[in-house]
């Protein structure tokens, strides 16, 4: 155990967190030059293009520090966006230190000091990593005192490097092996693990990432999750090295996986513990949650055809993200499909994007809505995430929304800005903290429904990037509810309908209305859309009949190049969908989801 | 299947030939034919591989089989035809006749730019055969003529006409356009009242479209502009209301013509008749297939100098591909098309097949049946593509 160190890197977005990673995969031999490539953690391709992490990853790296003796030390990379803010809890958990990455040139950011707090709360050791100090804005020195001002920790622990150029590589695997603990616990006490993450293998089943504290893990062991009680006979024990690299015992400090038969990722529990069934502990470890998603949205296909595909293609997704949850659904005017639960927008967008581009689905997806609580007025309760099952106004008694608690860390300069946008967000104040003479912590309650869009996009460019933004649900609120319908050619659109605050009801609708005036292509016949909430029209945009679809001419006889243009024409009517008689686009559907903003 | 077994006509009827010449003194803007700067040496070069195209396509057979050898319309296009010396088109119009079998009084068309062809120019085409013009005016407002990077003024336009006639070309056409983006309702009608005031024989009118790859197309992203259809809708509307009142009879969607004066190379186009292409770029249907010639100049004549018959594409059609093709086609006409006539030449339900394929679009008022007549209702022209898209 003294020769293991368990460790994650948190950093500000493009501080450098991916591409130091990638130089200590090099420098420790993990990788060879031949198979090396940029972010080599981020295994999916979202990842790569947004240069985000979604999924944890695990790699020990093999290392002869200075003192000459050998240490494993365990990198626990971990994901970068709030959607996913309990998976870093728990990948956090699991180590007893973390790099704190900085860049030279832009200095402590609000998101440092976030992700800071966040490891001081797990006790985590922290060595500031002052990177990109080869760039001409480095100001090394600006950065240290920010160290010792901001953060409160000795400038003196910092290690200077240039990821990019390989600079200061080997201190930080130095500063690792002597600044971070080892890991403590006794592998004669009864096992206690944690699990922070799962992956699915379509061969082994479920490869459940875990930190032993105490005891030791070997195949054959029978384990019992404590959360749900089940148990299983483990196959196989080891550690990653990118890849899966079996080893016969984990013991107390170590990282590892566990494959044990495990049906779907859902079976496993981030945050769960893990123990022996015949030798179990007496408490489990602290902690634990369980994930539930909080923003719904129902997928279509827009070929009814393809629904089957759909349903195999979400249950191959599930496998491996026990966060997504999903369940048949109908809509009048788009057929089958499935409400599908996520852990945020960005979570939505990611299971979107993988449909899309991995299976190859084309969609339609309804607006996103949080769950709702209603009492109705023969005294029932009921939870609706779904418009369409909203009941008519006349049988509630009330109706409640969650509320979330969020505490938003800026710089003094965008404190207006901010309050401006948390206030337009029906946000309630509770409280203001000064941290320091610069920086101010603004503690607001919050819809979660106005969070979950685009607010978060929104508070980065009002505060320039500098916001940072943590939040915790807080409980649900009563709240005045309203059922936007809308109707295209005097039909309602059950897909398009959504669940809003009564006050934004007729700004939404007419919003509404005016996106999809711009995406519906005109028809044969005047296209009136409308807007109403119960019976009564709030709003209505028209879209004018189509007067010309011609070819003017087929000069020389030409008539390959206007069948084509015909093909393509008929190739993008594919991608609509026809309801009553008149065909809207996917992005018609798409582009009602878009806040108000953005335009 | 309700198609029967569909075959191909067992009568094509003479052959139309189109050559095209690509050569032009500049590039407008929307165009994105196949085009080369005005060069009198490779023109000689040029006209020598069409006429060697002619001859190999004459011993091939293949061409013009379906037209049992016969062709009665010639149509020089382009590029700009009028910049070739006389002599040239001469050649080429004896190669058609040494080549084809030429039947008497064919139809002989020859593309006009403004400024590029003296009267005594002008006397030598008539001399070599020539019967018919097709005067690209295309606006007479001097600031729409240069946006579109016409090489000319609308002065040297009206002196053109004026020329043809006095040349002595009794069948003269004169092409416009409408829906270019500087254009509006008023100087497009302004036009069209000058055009008409000229007393042409025959009027096309070119509703624009932009293609990827023009200037046009990247001036209007430059500019963020978009086509407006519902002016340009307007505006073939007005044109329609103004060749009508000027005893114009409309057709087909973008073509005019007074008595006896409809484009005879055209109808073959679009009464399911064969044509054979000639030239870079140039397109032929030749019963059983159609093809596309290489249009690249260099490519093209290299093919040609080595024997080769120059085509980049040859497709095949089945006789319900070409059944469909025709009824695309046909529809164009205004007086549309006869439907047993068709499905007896193809051995197909015509009636039925019309009946399952667009029969909605009939309830919506875009084509009109009567008898065997098929046709596109007035509304429909404008929204002819709806319509076709359904047969391809």
């Amino acid at each position: 155990m003294k020769h293991i160190r368990n460790f994650g890197i948190i950093a500000h977005i493009d501080h450098g967190k991916s591409t130091l990673a990638d130089r200590l995969l090099q420098l420790t031999g993990v990788v060879g030059s031949h198979e090396f490539r940029d972010q080599m953690l981020d295994t999916m391709d979202i990842e790569r293009e947004r240069g985000i992490t979604i999924k944890s990853q695990t790699v020990a790296l093999p290392y002869r520090a200075r003192d000459g003796k050998q240490y494993t030390l365990n990198l626990i990379d971990t994901p970068g966006h709030a959607d996913f803010s309990y998976e870093v809890s728990r990948a956090l958990v699991s180590c007893e230190g973390a790099l704190l990455v900085i860049d030279a040139g832009q200095g402590i950011q609000a998101q440092t000091v976030a992700n800071f707090y966040m490891a001081l709360e797990q006790d985590l050791e922290v060595i500031p990593v002052i990177n990109k100090i080869d760039l001409p804005s480095a100001d090394v020195d600006r950065v240290k005192a920010q160290i010792e001002k901001d953060l409160g920790l000795d400038p003196d622990t910092a290690v200077n490097i240039s990821a990019k150029e390989g600079i200061g590589i080997e201190e930080v695997l130095e500063a690792v092996v002597h600044h971070v603990p080892p890991p403590k616990g006794d592998p004669d006490e009864p096992l206690k693990a944690l699990i922070f993450d799962s992956h699915w293998d379509p061969y082994r089943g479920t490869i459940v990432n875990l930190r032993v504290f105490d005891g030791t893990l070997k195949p054959g062991n029978i384990i019992r999750f404590w959360s749900n009680r089940t148990t299983y006979r483990v196959e196989e024990t080891g550690i990653f090295l990118i890849d899966r690299r079996p080893c016969p015992v984990l013991s107390a400090g170590e990282v590892g996986y566990v494959i044990a038969g495990i049906k779907t990722v859902s079976d496993t529990r981030i945050g769960d513990t893990v123990t022996l069934d015949d030798r179990p502990c007496l408490q489990p470890l602290k902690g634990f949650q369980l994930v539930k998603p909080v923003v719904f949205s129902s997928f279509y296909p827009i070929s009814s055809d393809d629904y089957e595909d759909l349903a195999n293609a979400l249950e191959k997704l599930k496998l491996n993200d026990a966060s997504l949850t999903y369940e048949k659904d109908h809509s009048t005017a788009l057929g089958h499909g499935f409400r599908c639960g996520f852990l945020g927008l960005l979570h939505l967008e990611v299971v979107q994007e993988r449909l899309e581009r991995e299976f190859d689905l084309s969609m339609i997806l309804t607006a996103p809505s949080v769950q709702y609580s209603l009492r109705l007025k023969d005294g029932t309760e009921i939870i609706i995430d779904n418009p369409a099952k909203y009941p008519d106004p006349v049988f509630i008694d009330e109706s409640r929304e969650p509320f979330i608690r969020a505490s938003i860390i800026l710089p003094e300069q965008y404190f207006g800005s901010v309050m401006t946008l948390c206030i337009d967000r029906r946000g309630v104040q509770k409280d203001i903290n000064y941290l320091d003479s610069t920086r101010v912590e603004l503690v607001f309650d919050l819809p979660l429904s106005e969070v979950l869009f685009d607010f978060y996009d929104k508070l980065k460019s009002v505060s320039r990037g500098y916001a940072s933004f943590d939040y915790d649900f807080l409980e649900y609120r009563t709240t005045d509810l309203a059922k936007v319908d809308i109707l295209v050619a005097g039909e309602k659109v059950d897909a398009l309908s959504m669940l809003v605050h009564a006050d934004r009801a007729y700004q939404r609708a007419r919003r509404a209305c005016e996106r999809l005036k711009k995406e519906i292509p005109r028809q044969l016949f005047k296209v009136p859309i409308q807007g109403a909430i119960g019976g009564k029209i709030i709003s209505r945009e028209t879209v004018s009949a189509l007067r010309k679809d011609v070819t003017a001419k087929c000069y020389g006889g030409d008539i390959t190049r206007k069948k084509k243009l015909l093909e393509k024409q008929k190739e993008g009517k594919k991608r609509m969908k026809q309801v009553g008689g008149v065909v809207i686009p996917q992005s018609a559907f798409l582009a009602v989801l878009k806040s108000d903003e953005d335009e | 299947m309700f198609l029967d077994s569909p075959i191909f006509p067992s009568d094509d009827g003479p052959a139309g030939i189109y050559i095209h010449l690509p050569f032009c003194r500049g590039r407008c803007t929307y165009c994105g034919f196949v085009t080369t700067p005005h060069d009198p040496l490779r023109e000689e070069h040029y006209v020598r591989s069409v006429v060697n195209e002619m001859e190999m396509r004459s011993r091939s057979g293949d061409d013009l089989r379906a037209s049992a050898g016969a062709a009665d319309t010639v149509y020089l296009g382009g590029g700009t035809p009028s910049l070739l010396r006389p002599d040239l088109i001469s050649r080429i119009i004896d190669g058609c006749t040494t080549n084809f079998r030429v039947l008497p009084q064919p139809e002989i068309t020859i593309e006009i730019n403004p400024g590029t062809a003296s009267p005594a120019a002008m006397r030598d085409l008539l001399r070599s055969g020539i019967n018919r013009a097709s005067l690209g005016i295309q606006s007479l407002h001097d600031r729409e003529l240069q946006r579109m990077g016409r090489p000319h003024t609308s002065g040297e336009a009206l002196a053109a006409f004026q020329d043809l006639r006095d040349a002595g070309f009794d069948n003269i056409s004169v092409d416009l356009i409408a829906g270019f983006p500087d254009q509006t309702r008023d100087t497009v009608r302004a036009t069209v009242e000058q055009t008409l005031a000229l007393e042409p024989d025959h009027l096309s009118v070119y509703l624009l479209e932009v293609k990827e790859g023009t200037k046009l197309a990247s001036q209007l992203r430059d500019r963020g502009l978009t086509l407006d259809d519902d002016t340009a809708a307007d505006m073939y509307e007005d044109i329609c209301t103004l060749t009508s009142s000027a005893g114009f009879v409309h057709y087909e969607i973008s073509n005019f013509a007074r008595s006896g004066k409809r484009s005879a190379h055209n109808l073959k186009y679009w009464t399911d008749k064969v044509y054979i292409g000639v030239g870079a770029g140039a397109h032929g249907m030749t019963g059983r297939l159609r093809y596309a010639n290489l249009s690249e100049l260099d490519l093209y004549e290299k093919a040609v100098r080595n024997g080769i018959l120059p085509v980049s594409n040859v497709t095949p059609m089945t006789p319900l591909e070409r059944f469909k093709d025709a009824l695309i086609m046909g529809l164009r006409l205004v007086e549309g098309i006869d439907m047993q006539a068709y499905g007896k030449r193809y051995g197909i339900d015509c009636p039925r097949f019309v009946h399952e394929t667009v029969r909605d679009l009939e309830e919506a008022g875009l084509i009109h049946r009567s008898g065997s007549n098929l046709r596109l209702a007035p509304r429909g022209r404008l929204l002819s593509n709806l319509v076709f898209s359904r047969w391809v």
